[in-house]
């Protein structure tokens, strides 16, 4: 009967039948070609610096949308995603210096206020006059959403005169210029919301914004600074680095932000792409659990700090993990926040020898698996990956494992798929070790040290790893000095207690963020901080 | 020799009392997975904005503001209240309608699994008939690789070596987003080697079976033509398997998209969902949840009445269906 049938459907039926069915779909890419649908970027002679003349628009490729749209919490067009179309008081240079914004000067006026001096003459897109009214309206719209790290009230913000504004948070803090660089102190227009409806002061104007598939800004003609070069950018958001990088190389975008690490080789490569590193503004780093309940107290054992200091190659993690693009930074805060107080801190070197002896003199014996043990105990570590996702400290877990177990150290891996997760477990205290990748995003050098280990008031962090009250004096110390060199010298002190006395912080790598551009790309300056990018500067040159 | 195969209302009002049932299972379902999920939206939400883990107040404040603070079963019951009223509530993060979300996302996610569906359908059923034709030959052993191939290699692994082939090798299709039918292309494409390999072995098993059979060498011997016996009787019946898979695949692809979703930028509610996901937006992922089920269920009902019309000796809930001249 199958030969039957066989001898009636010929294989040129059965082709010719499939080819319509849909099996020659495959080719439509061919055909698609040959009708000109390619969207790649028009090719640009290269080397060519002159400024842009005329209408430029251009395609930038970001990570996934993560605004808040609803409520005070929203910061449309200012965080994560800074597209500047809104300005903050104070801005955060690239060395982490605080430049002035909408505020030309400032000044301590009392023990716990700031007066800003505003900038005159700047206007919002809408044309209506900027001034001490909208800089009241913004911080006491930050007031009512809890005042932010600032600790803003509803009375912090006076109005002096309509060019000078009084700042008294709820708190004494004295690092509130510092604090205010961030984009969420952004300022708004009284009476407006960010969002296409509110309009900022930024080198961008609104466009619109498509949730999850774009924002797009143009140049504000009004400008009261240098104009933008570009006069339109389309940020798309591209979720997945990967796909990121491949858009660029396609000539879908101009640049791309945050590409994955493997893939720079690749890109470089094939030419007609530049990669452009930002200064270290992040770090990856394990926090080691001291006060941890049964069975999680390993941690306590000094000898164990030092040999989990001491135990792991930086240098190779950073090569073979982070494909060699990351800084083997020894302390949480980027090096210029410190400035020469930054030399405090020693950090440790790769040293598997004194490892392996301050494991030795503690009474942790190699056993038969080669896992040390003492008293009946293993040495075997909880390692917690979560921060702000497992996915972004992919690779680090399997190193810091193979690497402990060389010195009898087991590690066993629990990875937590997002922050949710990670802050459930963190708050339970299940774990010996806690990996992040943490980032600094404004000026102020105490923000890091504080919100994960000072003890003033208790927090989920400091419970498990607050070194003590060393670390606490020098922090509060820091919080409450007046000259920068103070509060550099106390912060520096205070990571020298947490990272080189009580060993809780263990530095693994310094982060840089890693843009791609098409090669006829200028102008960019990367901040360190993703958040605080400027996006003015840059253009198509030719 | 007229076939006439109708539905027995009796089963279909049966199927839409169970359906019900099922939706509230589905609701309560969907609401407890969101809630008991470690973590909670003030966490993920706040993090964002603080730039660190929020304080005990800070969550305290944020679960009042939301109503979180009430008790599980009051919150569930004014959800699926609002629900059967067409209002799955408003996202945490966004402060948008659920149901316009999903309605604003569904449809690229449905041109999508569409797209991928037809075009699996149409490589699987003809490939699959060839293979079976040419049990153990050469096209038998080329769509086995296919279809291995199909099952073996992750999607995203696919679409990466998509985009090198035709956005940057031959810069034909644009990589990722959503401009056109061009953008449309590579992500088909994707799901499409994705899903096919199984179908198309459905195919091939099925078609072999019913080859063997008695009444396909009866028509065969009263002088059908060879054409005839396999459309209409090979065919018909080797479809039923297909027709299952096939239609909960396309239930599983208006949800389970989000990995080529992700990596296309393709705007749809798989790439929503997970970032509501992260976020522990409860409202949008029960709303989705519920959405999906309700799609599953009733795709499942859809696939039972198919197989009247596919083939009539089936019974539906006791039911014989009358006219089969088989």
């Amino acid at each position: 009967m199958q030969d039957e049938v066989r001898r009636e459907i010929t294989r040129r039926d059965f082709i010719r039948r499939c080819a319509a069915a849909g099996i020659a779909l495959p080719a439509l890419p061919v055909v698609l070609a040959a009708c000109g649908s390619s969207q790649r970027t028009p090719t640009v002679s290269p080397g060519s610096t002159a400024p842009p003349a005329g209408n430029q628009e251009l395609t930038v490729g970001v990570a996934q949308d993560e605004y808040v749209t609803s409520g005070l919490k929203s910061h449309l067009g200012m965080y994560p995603l800074n597209v500047n179309v809104y300005e903050p008081l104070v801005r955060l240079d690239p060395d982490y210096s605080v430049s002035p914004q909408l505020a030309t000067s400032w000044k301590q006026v009392g023990a716990n206020t700031f007066r800003f001096q505003l900038r005159p003459g700047v206007t919002f897109h809408d044309g209506a006059p900027f001034g001490a009214s909208d800089v009241k309206y913004t911080f006491d719209r930050i007031a009512s959403g809890g005042g932010g790290l600032a600790g803003l009230g509803p009375s912090s913000t006076r109005v002096v005169d309509n060019l000078t504004v009084d700042v008294t948070p709820m708190a004494p803090n004295l690092r509130l210029v510092e604090q205010v660089v961030h984009p969420e102190y952004s300022i708004l227009k009284q009476g407006t919301v960010p969002g296409l409806k509110g309009p900022g002061t930024g080198p961008f104007r609104w466009v619109s914004y498509v949730p999850q598939s774009r924002v797009i800004v143009k140049r504000n003609p009004t400008y009261w600074a240098a104009k933008a070069k570009a006069s339109g950018i389309t940020f798309e958001f591209v979720p997945d680095a990967t796909s990121r990088g491949l858009a660029l190389a396609a000539g879908q975008l101009d640049v791309a932000v945050a590409l994955a690490r493997p893939s720079v080789a690749s890109l470089k490569a094939r030419g007609a792409v530049d990669i452009v590193r930002a200064p270290v503004g992040a770090y990856n780093a394990m926090y080691v659990n001291i006060h941890g309940k049964p069975p999680y107290t390993i941690g306590a054992d000094p000898a164990v700090r030092l040999a989990l200091q001491t135990g792991i190659d930086r240098h190779a993690l950073i090569q073979s993990v982070f494909s060699g693009l990351a800084d083997p930074g020894h302390t949480l805060l980027p090096a210029p926040l410190l400035g020469s107080a930054a030399s405090l801190i020693r950090g440790f070197s790769y040293d598997q020898a004194r490892a392996k002896a301050a494991l030795d003199g503690a009474g942790w014996k190699v056993g038969s698996g080669g896992i040390r043990a003492h008293n009946g105990t293993p040495l075997q570590l909880v390692l917690v990956n979560g921060f702000p996702d497992a996915a972004a400290n992919a690779g680090v877990p399997e190193f810091v494992q193979a690497s402990l177990r060389e010195i009898g150290i087991g590690i066993t891996i629990k990875s937590e798929p997002d922050t949710n997760s990670y802050s459930a477990v963190l708050g339970q205290g299940a774990g010996d070790l806690f990996l992040e990748t943490g980032s600094q995003n404004d000026a102020n050098p105490a923000f890091l040290p504080e919100v994960l280990f000072y003890g003033k008031p208790p927090s989920q962090y400091s419970k498990l790893f607050d070194p003590g009250p060393s670390f606490d004096a020098e922090i509060s110390a820091a919080l409450a000095a007046t000259s920068r060199a103070a509060v550099d010298r106390d912060v520096a002190l205070a990571i020298h207690q947490v990272e080189d006395v009580a060993m809780v912080f263990i530095q693994l790598a310094g982060i840089f963020a890693i843009f791609g551009l098409r090669s006829n790309i200028q102008g960019l300056v990367p901040n360190p901080s993703d958040v605080n990018q400027s996006w003015a500067s840059i253009y198509r040159a030719g | 020799m007229r076939r006439s195969a109708h539905v027995p209302f009796a089963y279909v009002a049966r199927r839409l009392i169970g359906l019900v049932a099922v939706w509230l299972g589905i609701s309560a379902l969907a609401f407890a997975i969101g809630h008991l999920a470690p973590g909670n939206p003030g966490t993920a939400i706040l993090s964002g904005e603080l730039g660190r883990l929020p304080t005990h107040a800070e969550l305290a404040a944020f679960d009042h503001h939301l109503g979180l603070d009430r008790p599980l079963v009051v919150q569930y019951a004014y959800w699926v209240a609002g629900a059967l009223h067409g209002n799955l509530g408003t996202s945490y993060l966004t402060g948008q309608s659920v149901f316009a979300l999903l309605a604003s996302r569904m449809p690229a996610t449905l041109i999508l699994a569409a797209c991928a569906l037809c075009l699996s359908a149409a490589l699987a059923v003809p490939l699959g008939i060839w293979a079976a034709l040419r049990s153990t030959r050469l096209p038998d052993s080329l769509t086995r690789v296919l279809a291995v191939g199909s099952a073996s290699l992750p999607s995203f692994w696919i679409g990466y070596l998509l985009i090198i082939a035709f956005a940057v090798l031959l810069p034909v299709l644009p990589a990722q987003g959503n401009a056109g039918l061009a953008s449309l292309i590579l992500p088909v494409l994707t799901l499409t080697i994705a899903i096919v390999g199984v179908p198309l072995r459905l195919v091939r098993t099925a078609v072999l079976e019913v080859l063997g059979q008695d009444y396909v060498r009866t028509a065969r011997a009263v002088g059908l033509p060879a054409r005839t016996v396999v459309v209409r009787h090979v065919l018909r019946n080797a479809l039923i398997p297909v027709v299952t898979y096939l239609g909960l695949i396309f239930a599983f692809l208006l949800s389970g998209t989000v990995i080529v979703e992700t990596i296309f930028s393709w705007p749809g509610v798989g790439l929503a969902v997970t970032t509501a996901i992260h976020n522990r937006d409860y409202p949008v992922v029960q709303g989705f949840v519920l959405f999906t089920g309700t799609i599953f269920v009733v795709i499942n009902l859809i696939v039972d009445l198919l197989y009247t019309l596919l083939d009539p000796r089936v019974r539906l809930g006791g039911t014989a269906v009358r006219g089969a001249d088989a």
